[in-house]
């Protein structure tokens, strides 16, 4: 027998002794520990829900098969950018009200204009007259009227809408 | 039982827990001779709760969890100075223990803080050679794989640990 079975038979005879003399101790109870470890498994899993990586850790099969159920971050973010239908409505009688204003302050204009003197190029002698008619009064009046009826229809709750989107 | 702890399963863990908490706690206990002992039981399966998903299922698990018993008795070394070995504390604490309904008869707990004293005694590396394999069960490729040391030199360091605690024990001076 050379050295190195001779070591390996001292150390398996010396270990067979210290199982005899040593036995390995026993938990007092492990069920304290066994509630404390299922306290860390689900942090565990909320930590892998919330966060896109395990960091240190690699990837395993749960947190894999979560991904294809739960929002992803990207994603959350595409989704965050697409507007509610409260925030649509909102955005189209912002929009509304702000073209009947353009037309409003077009035709306030177009009206003002026919106090200029008779030296303007001939090019707005068409406007002027047109200014004159009862076309334009009749406009203006329908732009305040539609003005007026956009305010009446909308309940004050939507005004929040309007403000947050201004 | 692992690949089910791997997916986060708490009767996985459960098992485990039945399977490494005694072996981990013989181990520290060892190791580290404090009285802190089930918080450091309690922190290592924390600590594989948290890295089970970058365990790679390379080598078994027993090595693995065992790496990471070693890391926490080293800090725990590296934190506080190792206390002299009470030995009558440790007597009386094991008269006391209600630990197995199959306590040891007296004189085998003699023989067995005789034992923990002598390991003491023991050069660090020495030391933990024997403890992992007595409790981790771990071979010898995988304690040298673990120490980062050469297969010769664990053996070696067993071969020495175990002669000089056997004769410590068997033959007190």
């Amino acid at each position: 027998m050379n050295d190195d079975q001779q070591e390996l038979r001292e150390i398996a005879d010396h270990e067979q002794w210290l199982a005899g003399v040593l036995p390995p101790a026993r938990s007092q109870s492990t069920e304290h520990l066994k509630l404390r470890v299922r306290i860390e498994l689900g942090e565990q899993w909320l930590r892998n829900q919330w966060s896109p990586t395990l960091g240190e850790t690699a990837p395993h099969p749960l947190q894999e098969a979560l991904r294809h159920v739960l929002p992803q971050s990207p994603h959350r973010a595409v989704l965050q950018s697409v507007p509610g239908p409260r925030k649509s409505l909102g955005r189209a009688w912002v929009a509304g009200l702000g073209l009947a204003a353009m037309l409003f302050i077009s035709i306030v204009i177009l009206r003002t204009g026919e106090t200029e003197t008779s030296n303007r190029p001939d090019d707005f002698t068409a406007l002027d007259e047109a200014a004159d008619t009862e076309d334009f009064d009749d406009e203006l009046d329908d732009a305040w009227a539609e003005l007026e009826e956009l305010l009446a229809s909308r309940d004050e709750s939507e005004w929040e809408d309007v403000l947050e989107g201004l | 039982m692992i690949e089910r702890a791997c997916q986060f399963d708490p009767e996985a863990f459960d098992l485990l827990v039945d399977e490494y908490a005694p072996r981990v706690r013989g181990f520290l206990r060892s190791i580290v001779r404090t009285s802190d002992v089930d918080d450091m039981v309690q922190e290592l399966f924390l600590r594989v709760v948290r890295m089970i998903g970058s365990y790679q299922h390379v080598g078994r698990f027993d090595a693995w969890i065992f790496q990471i018993a070693r890391n926490l008795a080293h800090d725990h070394l590296r934190e506080t100075a190792r206390q002299p070995l009470d030995s009558q504390a440790l007597m009386d604490s094991r008269l006391r223990s209600e630990e197995s309904p199959t306590a040891q008869p007296m004189e085998n707990a003699e023989t067995a803080v005789q034992v923990e004293a002598a390991l003491q005694r023991l050069p660090d590396a020495e030391r933990e050679v024997i403890l992992l394999r007595h409790f981790g069960r771990l071979t010898f490729e995988e304690i040298a794989t673990l120490m980062n040391t050469p297969l010769g030199t664990a053996l070696a360091r067993s071969h020495r640990g175990l002669s000089k605690l056997r004769n410590w024990v068997e033959k007190p001076a």
